[in-house]
């Protein structure tokens, strides 16, 4: 038994089926999570993808397993997006792949400022295109 | 929230629980990554960030099932859990860090 994955996948359970917190989990990144059923208890897996192939791949590979592991909604938020171009790459890949698209974010040179500076965006730069795209995703939940 | 390293899953997830927590007052936001960045972009100060608490490691209990089998489960109800190791952040957030772990050998 991995310790780390054990311990999110037994409080995931415990925050979101027991005790019904709304609750928004930052995963590790890439697909070993998966793999060991962390997120098993969650009921909407967010994939964040990029415009780029490595990005989507790894978004593809999540996908599977999540629909292995039964998650009842999974759903894509392109980020980092540049130009239409990089939207309908998105858009394309997703539809091939039967990812439902959620959001899209778009590069924004303000979440860099903010981390740069060791702020919060939704502080810093509460009105930045890229702050109001997941605001306006946080209220389609 | 998944995805592959350096996507901005973190930036992501900090605006999204900041934004669900003014909508219902109150979220979890748990901080998975082994390598925790997330308070940062809750809106946590800097200076705070080596005093945040973390998850500790022994959180699971083994208990004995009938036909000699184990299963796991918390130590602590989750009530226990977010107010001993949780941090508050603004908008009704409370993050959860999981905090550094040595992934070598622990699988």
């Amino acid at each position: 038994m991995c310790r780390a994955h054990a311990t999110v996948r037994e409080l995931l359970g415990a925050l979101v089926s027991e005790s019904q917190e709304l609750t928004v989990v930052d995963l590790e990144a890439g697909l070993e999570n998966f793999s060991r059923g962390t997120p098993r208890h969650v009921d909407t897996l967010l994939i964040v993808l990029e415009p780029y192939y490595k990005s989507l791949e790894t978004g593809r590979r999540i996908s599977e397993l999540a629909q292995e592991l039964k998650i009842r909604r999974v759903l894509g938020v392109a980020n980092k997006i540049r130009s239409a171009a990089d939207e309908s790459a998105i858009r394309e890949f997703a539809g091939a792949h039967q990812i439902e698209m959620a959001a899209f974010v778009p590069m924004d040179d303000a979440i860099l400022n903010a981390d740069g500076s060791g702020a919060s965006p939704v502080d810093e730069a509460p009105n930045s295109p890229a702050v109001q795209a997941v605001l306006r995703l946080a209220a389609q939940l | 929230m998944g995805g592959k390293g350096g996507s901005g899953k973190t930036t992501i997830s900090g605006i999204l629980a900041r934004s669900l927590g003014r909508r219902y007052g109150r979220v979890i936001a748990v901080d998975g990554d082994s390598n925790p960045n997330l308070a940062l972009t809750l809106g946590i100060p800097p200076s705070q960030l080596q005093f945040l608490p973390t998850l500790p490691r022994d959180l699971l209990e083994q208990v004995p099932e009938e036909g000699g089998k184990t299963r796991v489960q918390l130590k602590f109800s989750t009530k226990q859990v977010i107010e001993q190791f949780g941090t508050s952040a603004p908008d009704g957030v409370r993050l959860m860090v999981l905090g550094r772990v040595d992934h070598a050998g622990a699988g």
